[in-house]
């Protein structure tokens, strides 16, 4: 049961985390990891 | 439908920190020309009916540099409704140059007359309003950075935007120009709005291609229009665009020579002039420039840096880690999960985050410098390098953001119009160490050179070394053969430092670091923790007949003449592909390191298995040149536009690394070799 549960949170968050680095990525804003807050360089998908 | 409201200027005008001030953002402010590249924009605070663009920095709105063409499409195209100009009154006449240009196109012209306190502080003045009676425009004197003035700029951009106030006035050029332009406007006056047509009639007596073919004449109109050109251009003796410049230049001499007092006689110098005759010298530049930092350096990593560690790993290990490892077992979890969780996730990560003071450090470090105005410095210092081995200076801005994260450096190449220079660059920039490459030096450094703050430090000066080098060799090939593009780069005052920017840009560097470490680290963590604990029939088996033992005994020995050659090393060479840190949080989970302090013999005798002092430098000379991250890899792809430059540039990375590791090995065993 421990097993499952621990299992669950852990698996869960990891791919939660892949899920949302897909989405990022495929929204165009993943494949840049510097922060825009840092970036000196307007990303392309923040001006639609 | 809200209003537009364009902030325009020129290079380190100050716009950036006007628009951070009007809109609530805190985007990147640089104190070196060329931050902006693309506009930005952000509504007015607290005022959803008015948008306030960030247009990049220009001098003219001429069509020679990706910044003109990007700021003149949007005053064209975009129609705002009113420009605010911010001009930096420390350099007013050439300023207003462009602010003669802004008025041409007919949108409203408010004068953010910026760096006023400087002024003052120079014993200049100013007499503001006869200087706007002069140009037709209202204008508020302000500080960005005191932020004086800014709220009578927004009032009166506001009134005048909802009272749809007219432009300012144009200036006038010689008579045979006036004459020409007055024909010109004649033969072109239906095909443009007549707002613009003052700036358009201009532009075409300047033979200015764009607009030539934006306006698609007719081959009798522009046969006329080439006649009355080349009449005036005859009959005074010079280019049409040199008229329009030598008139603008005399129009402005005349309205400043009556508004503008300068309190410092000419000849006299200043006190960043001071400065910069040892900072900027021939001879002293270099020297200089190594130990500022080495002084970051050994502040950051050596002494104020490594304070901090302890108690990160003691959180990580000894309270997190062990607690975690206590509860899960109390609970009757299987010691694969604890494993997975404890000496996979929370060791990877945390062996990464050990390192955020030395980051957070180092980061501040050089926003420091960068807002003192010594970082333009540099560049201008390695501009006089670069040209000398047939680079451009204007490759170093890249270059000098590199610090931060490659990214947004390979990104900044788009400013280089010459596109053998912009792939070279875009090859060459991941050459100087990010900040994700800063845990692999200082892990390194601890464990084998614990007392010699240069040993991280030149990481720069070998960094630097082998962009001229590649530079050199890579100009000799016929992909890059070419007189460099020419550089012309405006150094800032010195100022103090802002704090408060100093501190957000700090914070927002070294937040993305603990963002990464949260994300992408915590899932490469656990992936190779399961790597590293899995057989081929995903069976829990030993370390050493693991997956990621198998595949990493497959690719070691082509490390092994560099000096890592152990399978442990080489799985964390390919990890680092997907982000540098991971490097570290492949050490962290595989050799056990999660626990280990600076200096601490533990993490001598960890790492010690697998390095000696040679192979650790070559380790760290390998990691600063072989191909980037992941992300940097894509912006690599998007900047080249090309699958075949990509595959290009990673396997010149590689072959450098390769190279450069393995001299340092080889030579370094032969000279010292016997005393390891």
């Amino acid at each position: 049961m421990a097993n499952i549960l621990v299992g669950l949170v852990v698996f869960g968050a990891l791919g939660a985390i892949v899920w949302k680095m897909v989405r990022d990525r495929r929204k165009g804003v993943g494949s840049c990891h510097s922060g825009c807050g840092t970036c000196p360089f307007a990303c392309e998908k923040r001006h639609d | 439908m809200p209003h537009t409201i364009a902030l325009a200027g020129n290079p380190n005008s100050g716009k950036t920190s006007i628009f951070n001030e009007l809109t609530g953002s805190t985007q990147y402010v640089g104190n070196w020309p060329g931050v902006t590249v693309e506009k930005k924009e952000g509504y007015l605070k607290g005022d959803k009916r008015h948008v306030v663009v960030d247009l990049p920095g220009i001098y003219s709105l001429s069509p020679y540099t990706l910044e003109e063409v990007v700021t003149r499409d949007f005053l064209l195209d975009g129609k705002p409704d009113l420009i605010i100009n911010v001009v930096d009154a420390t350099n007013l006449e050439r300023n207003l140059y462009l602010t003669t240009q802004l008025v041409e196109t007919g949108i409203p012209v408010l004068i953010a007359l910026n760096m006023m306190d400087i002024l003052e502080r120079n014993g200049d003045t100013i007499q503001v309003p006869l200087l706007s009676e002069a140009l037709g425009c209202p204008i508020i004197e302000t500080s960005a950075v005191s932020r004086a003035g800014l709220k009578d700029l927004v009032k009166t951009a506001v009134h005048m935007v909802d009272k749809a106030e007219g432009s300012g006035k144009v200036a006038k050029f010689s008579t045979p120009v006036e004459k020409a332009l007055l024909q010109i406007e004649h033969l072109i006056d239906t095909l443009v709005p007549p707002d613009t047509l003052r700036w358009f009639t201009i532009k075409v007596f300047e033979h200015d291609e764009r607009v030539m073919q934006r306006l698609n004449l007719s081959d009798q109109t522009a046969h006329q229009i080439a006649t009355i050109i080349e009449s005036v251009e005859k009959s005074m003796d010079d280019s049409a665009e040199s008229l329009i410049t030598n008139d603008r230049y005399e129009y402005l001499t005349g309205i400043t020579a009556a508004c503008h007092k300068k309190a410092r006689k000419m000849g006299t110098l200043s006190t960043s002039d001071k400065i910069d005759r040892i900072v900027t010298n021939r001879w002293l530049a270099l020297p200089i420039f190594f130990a500022v930092m080495w002084g970051v350096y050994f502040i950051a990593i050596q002494s104020v840096g490594d304070l901090f560690i302890g108690w990160i790993e003691w959180f990580f290990g000894d309270l997190i880690g062990a607690n975690i490892a206590l509860g899960l077992e109390a609970i009757g979890t299987s010691a694969w999960l604890v494993g997975l969780v404890v000496d996979g996730i929370i060791a990877g990560v945390g062996s990464v985050l050990t390192f955020v003071p030395q980051m957070m450090i180092l980061f501040f470090f050089l926003a420091l410098m960068e807002d003192c105005g010594y970082m333009a410095r540099v560049a201008f210092i390695m501009d006089r390098i670069f040209r000398k081995f047939g680079l451009s200076g204007k490759s170093f801005i890249p270059m000098l953001i590199g610090t931060g994260c490659s990214v947004p450096a390979i990104m900044a190449s788009r400013t280089i119009e010459n596109q053998r220079d912009r792939r070279m660059t875009v090859m060459l920039t991941p050459f100087i160490p990010c900040g994700a490459k800063l845990p692999v030096f200082a892990l390194l450094v601890g464990a084998f050179f614990p007392n010699s703050a240069w040993i991280a430090s030149s990481m720069y000066l070998v960094g630097i070394l082998a962009v001229i080098v590649s530079g050199i060799v890579l100009k000799k090939t016929k992909a890059f053969a070419g007189d460099p593009a020419p550089f012309v780069m405006e150094l800032p005052s010195y100022h103090m430092p802002r704090m408060k920017g100093v501190v957000i840009h700090m914070w927002d560097r070294g937040k993305q670091f603990i963002k990464k470490a949260g994300t992408i680290i915590a899932v490469a963590s656990a992936a190779i923790w399961i790597l590293q604990s899995s057989s081929w029939s995903f069976q829990l088996v030993d370390t050493q007949d693991s997956i990621l033992a198998s595949i990493g005994r497959l690719i070691a020995p082509i490390f092994t003449p560099l000096g890592f050659g152990s399978w442990e090393v080489a799985v964390a060479t390919i990890t680092g592909l997907l982000a540098k840190e991971t490097i570290v949080a492949t050490f962290g989970i595989v050799l056990g390191l999660g626990n280990v302090a600076e200096g601490d013999p533990t993490l001598l005798a960890s790492v010690g298995a697998f390095f000696n002092p040679i192979s650790a430098y070559s380790f760290m000379i390998f990691t600063l040149f072989a191909a980037p991250c992941a992300a940097a890899i894509g912006a690599t792809r998007r900047e080249m536009q090309s699958a075949k430059w990509t595959w290009a540039a990673i396997l010149f990375q590689t072959g450098v690394a390769y190279t450069a590791a393995l001299v340092v090995y080889q030579v370094g065993m032969l000279l010292f070799g016997r005393g390891l």
